[in-house]
Parts: C-alpha cells; sequence; structure tokens
C-alpha cells in the first residue's frame, strides 16, 4: 500500500464520502422545531416570574445593607468600598468590631436575621454537628456517603450514613443495602436512590456501577451532570475510581457528554467551598457549584452564596479573617477580632464548612485563632481540629421507609 | 407548513445535515442541531436582507450552531472533569461509524475516522469545500473569513488528515 498521500488524493477521498441523510420527514421535523419554539417561549416567561422575586429581594436586601451601613460606618469608608470583595469583607466587619456592635453584644454577632430562623430547627439531642469526624467511625461501622439532588435537581447534596456491619456480608452488599433504604424525600431530597444498577467491588478502593439497560441518567445534560456528581462522593469512603458496564458490557454511553465512558478516576479533593441548602426542616451542607483554585477564594464565596442554586452562605458576609498555612497540612484560620462564638446552629455550622472546605483543599487540620471561648460544641478551639472524614450525617432509621 | 421552512428543507435539508453530520460525526447531534438551525432560522428570516446569498446565511447559521455545540460540550466536559482528576485520555471516543461509512472501502473509513485530527473549524473548511462544493470566496462568506484565511485553513487541514493517514498506513504496514 501507498504510504504517501498527497493532498489531491485526500480531497479525492473527501468527495467520496457518501451522503448521510436526516432519516426523519419533513413534517415529523417541522413539528418538532415548532414545539421547540413553543418551548423556548413558555420558559422565557416562566424564566421572567421565577427570578423576578429573588431580584427584587436582592434589590431591597441592597437597599437595607445601604441604609444600615450609612447609620453604622462613617460616610468616608462607605466610598471606599470599590476595592476587592475580601478586603471590602474584612474592613466591614473590622468597622463593626470597632464600632461597638461586637462589644455591645458579642452573642448576637454570627446570628443574622435568617439564622436566627433556622435555630428554631436545633436538633432535639442538641448537639449541632452535622459531619462525620473519624472518632465516629467505630470498629464494627462503616461509612457510606452518596450524593443526592434536591427536589429542583440544581444540587446534589452529599448524605453521609453510617452503618453497622453485618456478619456475612461484604462492605458493597452493604452498601447496596444502604441505598435500598434510604427514603429521599423524608430529607426533603429528590427520590433518586438506589442506583438503576448495582455496585460490585473490581478492586481495592474501586466500584464498578453495572447500570440496567434502560438506565434514565442520559435523559439530559442535567441528569447526566448529577449522576457523576452523585458518583463523586464516593471518594468520601476512599474509592477512587468507578468504572461502568451496562447490562454487563463494558463501558456507558453519556449523549450528552458525547462519548462512552468505561471508568473515571474520583477526585480526592473537590477544591469547592461550602454553602448550605435547606430544606422541609432539614438543613445541608452543600458543595459550591464552582471549584476555586485557591481556598480563599472558595471562603469569600461561602460569605456570598448561591442565589441561583438556592444556597446560603455560611460564613457571615461582614466576618474579618485571615487565612495562612502551618505545616503543609495545617490551616490557619484567624479571626482579625477577637470574637465570642456560640454554640448555636449558624456558628457550629460555620465551623464546619470551614472544616469541610480545608479538608476539599488538602488541609487535614484546622486552627482557629483570636476566638474568646475554649470550646464550642465538642470542638476545642485551643487546639488544632481535624477535618471531618464526610458532611451531612443523617440518622438511617429515621428516615427509612 | 410554513413556506418558508418548506422552501429552506426542499433546497438546503440535506446539505444542511450533510454538513452538521460530518462535523459532529452523530446522526441524533446533527438532528438536534439541524432543527436548532430551522429555529434561528425562521425566528430571523424577516431579517434577512439578501446581502448575502440564502445558501450562505444559511451555512453561516448551521456554522454557528455546531460551534455553539462544541462550546456547551465543553463546559459540559469541563463541569464533569471538576469531579473527576481531569485525565481525559482514559476517556474513550467510541461513536458508532454509521452503516453509510460502514459498507464502504478502508480507506474511506480511516479518512473518516481521521477526520476528528482536525480542528472543528479545519473540519469546517474541508466539509464546505470538498462536500458541498463550496468555492473558496463562498466558503469565506460563510465563515465571515477573508479568503486567504480559508485556504491557510484548509492547507493544515489536509495536511494534518495526510499525516494521520500516514501513520495508519504505517501501522497497517508492520
Amino acid at each position: 500500500m501507498n504510504k504517501k498521500h498527497n493532498d489531491e488524493d485526500i480531497i479525492q477521498l473527501l468527495r467520496s464520502l457518501p451522503p448521510i441523510s436526516d432519516n426523519r420527514d419533513q413534517n415529523e421535523i417541522y413539528s418538532k422545531v415548532l414545539k421547540s419554539m413553543n418551548e423556548v417561549k413558555t420558559n422565557r416567561l416562566k424564566g421572567k416570574k421565577k427570578y423576578f422575586i429573588p431580584k427584587l429581594v436582592t434589590v431591597i436586601g441592597l437597599f437595607l445593607v445601604i441604609i444600615i451601613a450609612g447609620k453604622l460606618f462613617n460616610p468616608n469608608n462607605i466610598n471606599e468600598e470599590t476595592n476587592s470583595k475580601m478586603e471590602m469583607a474584612t474592613d466591614k466587619a473590622g468597622q463593626l468590631d470597632h464600632e461597638g456592635l461586637s462589644e455591645n453584644n458579642p452573642q448576637e454577632q454570627f446570628s443574622s436575621i435568617q439564622d436566627r430562623n433556622v435555630d428554631k430547627s436545633k436538633k432535639e439531642d442538641g448537639k449541632n454537628e452535622n459531619a462525620v469526624y473519624s472518632k465516629d467511625l467505630k470498629e464494627d461501622s462503616f461509612l457510606v456517603t452518596i450524593g443526592i439532588p434536591d427536589e429542583q435537581a440544581l444540587n446534589v447534596i452529599p448524605v453521609s450514613i453510617i452503618a453497622k456491619k453485618e456478619n456475612g456480608k461484604n462492605w458493597v452488599d452493604q452498601v447496596n443495602d444502604v441505598f435500598g433504604r434510604i427514603n429521599e424525600e423524608k430529607l426533603g431530597l429528590f427520590d433518586y436512590l438506589p442506583y438503576q444498577g448495582n455496585f460490585t467491588n473490581k478492586e481495592e478502593n474501586s466500584l464498578n456501577l453495572n447500570l440496567e439497560n434502560n438506565h434514565q441518567y442520559s435523559a439530559d445534560s442535567t441528569s447526566e451532570m448529577n449522576f457523576f456528581t452523585s458518583l463523586s462522593y464516593l471518594k468520601y469512603q476512599g474509592i477512587n475510581k468507578v468504572s461502568f458496564s451496562v447490562a454487563g458490557t463494558p463501558g456507558v454511553h453519556f449523549a450528552h457528554h458525547g462519548e462512552k465512558i468505561y471508568e473515571l478516576p474520583l477526585n480526592e479533593n473537590l477544591q469547592c467551598g461550602f454553602l448550605y441548602y435547606e430544606t422541609k426542616g432539614h438543613i445541608f451542607l452543600t458543595p459550591t457549584p464552582s471549584k476555586f483554585s485557591s481556598i480563599e477564594e472558595a471562603l469569600i464565596n461561602m460569605q456570598e452564596g448561591n442565589e441561583r442554586y438556592h444556597l446560603k452562605p455560611t460564613i457571615p458576609a461582614t466576618l474579618a479573617y485571615s487565612v495562612s498555612v502551618e505545616n503543609h497540612d495545617q490551616l490557619i484560620f484567624k479571626f482579625t477580632n477577637k470574637i465570642k462564638l456560640v454554640d448555636n446552629e449558624s456558628d457550629i455550622r460555620m465551623i464546619e464548612s470551614i472544616l469541610l472546605t480545608a479538608k476539599e483543599f488538602g488541609f487535614n487540620k484546622v486552627q482557629f485563632q483570636n476566638v474568646g471561648n475554649a470550646k464550642i460544641g465538642s470542638f476545642d478551639l485551643r487546639k488544632a481540629i481535624e477535618v471531618p472524614v464526610a458532611p451531612n450525617l443523617i440518622d438511617l432509621h429515621a428516615v427509612t421507609p | 407548513m410554513d413556506s418558508v421552512f418548506q422552501e429552506i428543507y426542499e433546497k438546503y435539508h440535506k446539505d444542511l445535515f450533510q454538513f452538521i453530520f460530518y462535523t459532529v460525526k452523530s446522526r441524533e447531534i446533527a438532528e438536534d442541531l439541524v432543527q436548532e438551525v430551522y429555529i434561528r432560522v425562521l425566528k430571523s428570516y424577516h431579517q434577512f436582507q439578501g446581502k448575502s446569498s440564502l445558501k450562505t446565511w444559511l451555512f453561516s447559521i448551521a456554522r454557528n450552531v455546531t460551534i455553539d455545540y462544541f462550546r456547551k460540550e465543553k463546559g459540559l466536559k469541563n463541569k464533569i472533569y471538576f469531579y473527576f482528576d481531569g485525565k481525559q485520555n482514559e476517556v474513550k471516543d467510541l461513536h458508532p461509524i454509521p452503516e453509510e461509512i460502514a459498507i464502504q472501502n478502508e480507506k474511506i473509513k480511516q479518512l473518516y475516522q481521521c477526520l476528528h485530527t482536525c480542528t472543528v473549524d479545519q473540519r469546517m473548511v474541508l466539509i464546505a469545500r470538498f462536500l458541498q462544493d463550496m468555492t473558496i470566496a463562498e466558503t469565506a462568506a460563510v465563515f465571515g473569513w477573508t479568503e486567504s484565511k480559508v485556504k491557510t485553513t484548509q492547507h493544515r487541514a489536509l495536511k494534518a488528515i495526510k499525516k494521520k493517514m500516514e501513520i495508519l498506513a504505517e501501522k497497517e504496514g508492520h
């Protein structure tokens, strides 16, 4: 065979490519076009209704902030708000502390109006911690963390369960069993589990998910995204790779991804921050929709929240702090002005969201500095605190159908 | 049925489908994208002033729709790799080869596979020039480029395909 081609050969081959025809007829295409055009119109109308109220609330909120800030601050300082976000947060909070708010009422410094409402749902056992820590995992128990989409399929929430090891059952059997028993609706989430398929152990730290022929994970791009996100949380139990098959044949074609996927390695660190999502009396710490190149950026995002995804800030917008690194694996989170933390949901949530974020950037411990109290909840603030194993511990018995 | 739709369908549907199909190499995606072309055409036909030919206008819309698809696809892939460690080479592309290609000779099958060696723009230039038989000037009008840019892109595309075809031929030879 002649291995050399000239341009003309290639051009001739291009001209010989066969015509590929659309198998649909004119009427079918026309009706689909019309349908899509109508859907676009309807969606636009819906979109307008949907975003009008949040935008109005934002405008009113901003208006109130300006009025309050005007009373609290020296007007000269307000003019300096064109600085970067980080500087803005730092300066404002600094002024708050210096100008007496925290001195007069330190207990309220971290309880915003929305947080106070949330505090009503304080858990019966009085514990405000929600994440899983290494001390929670006993020898006879194991952790299952899995992602469940919220009811609008905007976020995929990592939910953790500690289950008792049962004799004669291997880890994967028990994981499949746990997935079958979760009642997502009781959690205010989307009915998602178990997967339309089954896990098997491939090798250590690796799972194979064999999907059913008619699985719906490729129905649209959101389903695909949520499916991948859901699986990505398997990393919390040390899984570093998931391979896929359909009815025993390796590889799954994901239409919107456009390619057949055989296996995907899981990231150990998601490089995200944590915001909170509230649904039907439950609050979940949820990874930010965006990935960040540094923990500083993630922390700024945690002060802002994400209205579009219905995710609320976990760190008060006015809090001033700085972060630094010690011994490679320890994050120092220093409150600029000495503060006293309160053992309530909002403060514990802030601490836990910072710990979880530190974990997603590869830190093992976080030392909080410039805190007036020695303890908050079960955290000893005098020492560096170990990052959690996983977020959002739930009691399986409470949500079993 | 809308008369604009009917006219365009009768005169250009086959060519538009062909152009999009060989760029995206998936029948399902091409079906969706050609529909999107009609949507854009029907929405903006009243703005079409005839400054360019209808054919040029339609293909420039088809090109934009296809480029938008690749942008979105790239966005989705980036989002997916957000959760995984970014080893894109572990994800294999196995779009099924359509029946029409499968029955062709080896050379044509090889060429079809090699089309993905080119960038999207290069691929579209080759398809416009040699499958749609557009002149350099027509292609330049569709792409909104100068004629010399069309020539350069065409040259680079042919070079990339040639190189890939030679590698494939060498593998077969051994």
